[in-house]
């Protein structure tokens, strides 16, 4: 089923246009985008049940974005009427005066319009609250009588309705969409020792999700547990395989962040430098869009009315190009990418990433384990940061499983910590298996700040990573 | 607003709420070298509503909650849509039953420092001044910057009679230095002031200018193996909030945590220092309207309470005290050359550093440490450090030199023993 049209919107929409108008007669530019978002999060833990609406994800408001010669002001506001557009303008106009920004032309207004909206199966709010608590109510039961030392187990689904409106002189776009996430987390316990293990669900669409996080939750309870007789890491370079999930970290956190373009702007990149040289192995291909697969991170324009895209980002290992906002694009002279992205309509957009994966390889995963003499399988990604400047990783896994002679020995170790340098570790993939799995159950920050949703992942990956 | 959501919550029926406003009004500056990239301006003014439902199942008596956000053009039926759709979600979200916290009925509490004397504009234009005053050297600059001053008002209200606020402002923000020679690096900071304390940016600022141009310099990771290692500033405080989150009612309520008030909370065997931990309010009540003050958590290694929000607190059987976001550390009385002497691995910086409450894990990728070796300095940078603050809390060593930020006050440096590090 297809999402049915905002209300709120549309009851804006000639408010919008009549504020654009209004500050088209005095400046430049200007455009606007009002965001009416809703959202409700589930958890179920020893602490208790709570079921809340989200604060990043509960919002109302607009941003206003006007230039006037050199001059450059956002407005974010969550109060606008046809009564107090002439408060708004008189606000914009004294706040541009004190406004001495670099010089920068105008940004792409080419004439667009546009009307679309997501796809779901179940819809969460006619599901109900009672049925989404007690599936996970199932779940969580399951975890906990599935070993005497599991301390606890948290089960959490939340999910996003939100939608979008788009104004400026030639452009009106609207969009609504939906997703759903879900999380299980397992905490285990021998005395003074406690472990954790975590794993996230995501899709493009509503309440269907419940159903495929009830097959995980005994994984995720026996990782925490085995957790309890990890050993601490090896220092050392080693064979290692990589699920999806840890595929997707390296990608975005390794290597995604270092092509968003606005990067490039600041000379804080050493992509720029890459541009056409190889930076992968020959194996990779690397993807970001908010078109091309349905995630998370889907949606049709971005928050600065840019058409969304499908933008091969490595091809064949060579680096092609980055992701780009409308500000960044206009510095560097390219087109935009459709990644211009905000927080919430309160926030500045960046050149964010979206849905970002490889593309499946050759190999069977039977063959990719066969291969390894002495390494280890990368599981459970908890944290990464990027560092686009000098290209160093910086990624944890919570746990590396040892495979000795192509078989796992049963051995854990954890913390896990990888680093080096991201050309080297990308350039020494040597197998990608045939599967691929992208999820985007968490936030993803451009620095410490800025949260919002991406999706990553891509196929089971055979690399040299030195481990810590 | 708050008298109309408060009209339709009693027409709604419900009887137990709570309520908290907050307006805000915030100038951002974003640079790009010294040059002004973008202006923005926020006024934005929410309203987050929870109502509670008492509820009776199976014999037990239950509370259930729900949360929700109210927006300035909502009108009295989209009110009254929210406050039924999240009390019928409070049906099913039923845990054990608590007194809600009790009425406070005080007067507002205005801001009073040099931050609530200066308009936002000033404030934005003096620490962008700051932000940029020591930048002057011939070796590294500012790469880009990001200010944020704001003033906000936050107001209470519940259904038991609470009704306060208070005025805060905050100049908060981060900035990214660089040094091109020998390498092209640069090296992140954030900031956050709750006081106009431009020199203090400016301090950190030049430091920060300092520290880059040492890790261009620096080419090589450090040899594996085990360290002592010393951790400054922010890397102390991301260790030592171990110790705030295992004491929190919720971790304790659900045996997150073996933290027991009375008991040790550094082991058995403690060689180092003994930790001296205050809890520090940052506004005068919390979101639940419990009024804040400061509080000993930690005396001499042992722990003296157990902290939280007005639910975990009751169920405990204690008094609710609010979440804190702030604490102080009693000083120790080393000075950083005994920290630095022996064999001593100092990371300055890391690309992320973190630290997991459940296991005591912490580490991070190093970015640039100084590696003291009997008085020999080699710069590094690469590989990571990898510890458990339940190994080495035993030995802490911590600084006499102080150091504060909106969020800790307390000792600048902690050293803390045979920490695993990766590298060469």
């Amino acid at each position: 089923m297809r999402i049915t049209e905002n209300a709120w919107i549309e009851a804006k929409r000639p408010t919008v246009r009549r504020l654009i108008d209004e500050l088209l007669s005095r400046c430049d530019y200007a455009s606007a985008l009002a965001v009416d978002s809703k959202s409700r999060a589930y958890s179920l833990s020893k602490r208790g049940i709570s079921a809340a609406d989200m604060e990043l994800l509960s919002t109302r408001g607009f941003t206003v974005k006007v230039v006037q010669g050199d001059k450059r002001l956002e407005y974010s506001l969550n109060e606008l009427t046809e009564e107090n557009i002439p408060e708004v303008v008189k606000s914009i106009e004294n706040a541009l005066m004190n406004c001495p920004t670099s010089p920068l032309g105008l940004p792409d207004d080419e004439p667009l319009t546009l009307s679309e909206a997501s796809e779901y199966e179940i819809d969460p709010v006619e599901l109900g609250d009672e049925r989404i608590i007690a599936l996970l109510d199932e779940i969580r039961k399951r975890g906990l009588k599935s070993d005497p030392a599991i301390i606890d187990c948290v089960t959490n689904c939340s999910y996003r309705v939100y939608s979008k409106l788009f104004i400026s002189k030639n452009r009106e776009l609207s969009q609504s969409i939906m997703w759903c996430n879900g999380a299980i987390w397992a905490i285990a316990g021998r005395g003074e020792i406690m472990r954790d293990s975590y794993r996230g669900y995501s899709k493009l669409g509503g309440a269907e999700l419940l159903n495929s996080m009830k097959d995980g939750v005994d994984k995720v309870c026996g990782t925490a547990v085995e957790l309890l007789d990890a050993q601490p890491m090896p220092a050392g370079e080693y064979e290692c395989i990589c699920s999806p999930e840890t595929t997707g970290m390296i990608e975005h956190e390794a290597f995604g962040h270092g092509v968003e373009m606005d990067m490039f702007v600041k000379d804080r990149a050493q992509a720029k430098e890459f541009i056409g040289k190889y930076v992968a192995s020959p194996l990779v291909t690397m993807h970001d869009g908010a078109v091309g697969v349905d995630e998370t991170a889907s949606f049709f324009f971005d928050d600065e009315g840019s058409l969304a895209c499908d933008t091969v980002i490595i091809d064949k290992g060579i680096l092609k190009k980055g992701m780009c906002d409308q500000q960044s694009a206009r510095r560097l002279g390219v087109k935009p990418t459709g990644n211009g992205r905000r927080s919430s309509f309160e926030r500045k957009a960046y050149a964010r990433m979206t849905n970002t994966y490889f593309e499946a390889g050759n190999d069977s995963l039977e063959d990719m384990f066969a291969s390894v003499d002495y390494g280890f399988l990368l599981e459970n990604p908890t944290s990464g940061m990027e560092d686009p400047k000098n290209w160093g990783i910086q990624c944890m896994v919570g746990i590396a499983r040892e495979i000795k002679d192509g078989k796992l020995t049963g051995r854990v170790f954890s913390p896990v910590v990888l680093t080096g340098y991201v050309p080297d570790l990308l350039k020494s993939i040597t197998m990608m298996s045939r599967e691929v799995e992208l999820c985007g159950s968490g936030f993803c920050g451009k620095g410490y700040k800025e949260w919002l949703k991406v999706s990553d992942g891509g196929p089971w990956i055979k690399a040299r990573i030195r481990l810590g | 607003m708050t008298d109309r959501i408060i009209s339709v919550l009693k027409s709604c029926g419900i009887e137990k709420w709570n309520i908290v406003r907050e307006l805000s009004s915030t100038q951002e500056l974003f640079y790009i070298k010294k040059e002004l990239d973008l202006k923005r301006i926020r006024d934005v003014d929410k309203h987050s509503v929870t109502v509670y439902r008492d509820i009776e199942r199976d014999g037990a008596k239950l509370i259930g909650s729900g949360v929700f956000f109210i927006h300035p053009d909502m009108s009295d039926d989209e009110i009254a849509k929210s406050v039924m759709s999240a009390y019928a979600s409070a049906q099913y979200a039923g845990n054990p039953e608590y007194e809600l916290a009790d009425a406070v009925d005080e007067p507002f509490v205005k801001a009073d420092n040099r931050l609530s004397k200066m308009t936002i504009d000033e404030i934005a234009r003096g620490m962008s001044a700051a932000l940029f005053e020591s930048d002057n050297r011939a070796d590294s600059f500012m790469n880009s910057a990001e200010l944020f001053a704001t003033r906000r008002e936050v107001y209470i209200r519940s259904s038991k009679g609470t009704n306060v606020g208070y005025e805060q402002y905050m100049v908060s923000g981060e900035f990214v230095v660089q040094c091109k020679e020998p390498q092209d690096v640069e090296l992140y900071r954030d900031f956050s002031y709750t006081e106009y304390q431009p020199e203090r940016l400016s301090a950190k600022v030049e430091e920060a200018l300092r520290l880059v141009r040492d890790r261009a310099n620096a080419t090589e990771s450090a040899p594996k193996g085990s360290y002592d290692v010393l951790l400054t500033g922010d890397n102390l405080v991301t260790v030592m909030s171990y110790y705030l989150k295992r004491s929190e009612a919720s971790a304790v309520f659900a045996g997150y945590t073996d933290f027991e008030v009375g008991k040790g909370v550094q082991g058995d065997a403690v060689t180092g220092d003994r930790l001296n931990i205050t809890l520090c309010p940052v506004a005068p009540y919390s979101l639940e309207g419990v009024r804040m003050r400061e509080l000993r958590l930690v005396e001499d290694g042992v722990l003296t309470r157990i902290y939280g929000g007005v639910r975990f607190c009751r169920y405990l059987g204690i008094e609710p005290t609010g979440i804190y976001s702030k604490f102080g550390l009693k000083r120790g009385k080393a000075d950083m050359d005994e920290l630095k002497a022996g064999r001593v691995l100092y990371p300055v910086t890391f690309s992320d550093f973190q630290m997991d409450e459940i296991s005591g894990n912490f580490g991070g990728e190093i970015r640039l440490a100084y590696l003291y070796e009997d008085g020999k300095v080699t710069l590094v940078t690469g590989g990571s450090i990898n510890g458990n603050i339940r190994d080495g809390q035993g030995s802490l060593r911590l600084s006499e030199l102080g150091y504060e930020d909106s969020g800790y006050e307390g000792p600048y440096a902690v050293r803390i023993a045979n920490v695993s590090v990766a590298g060469r």
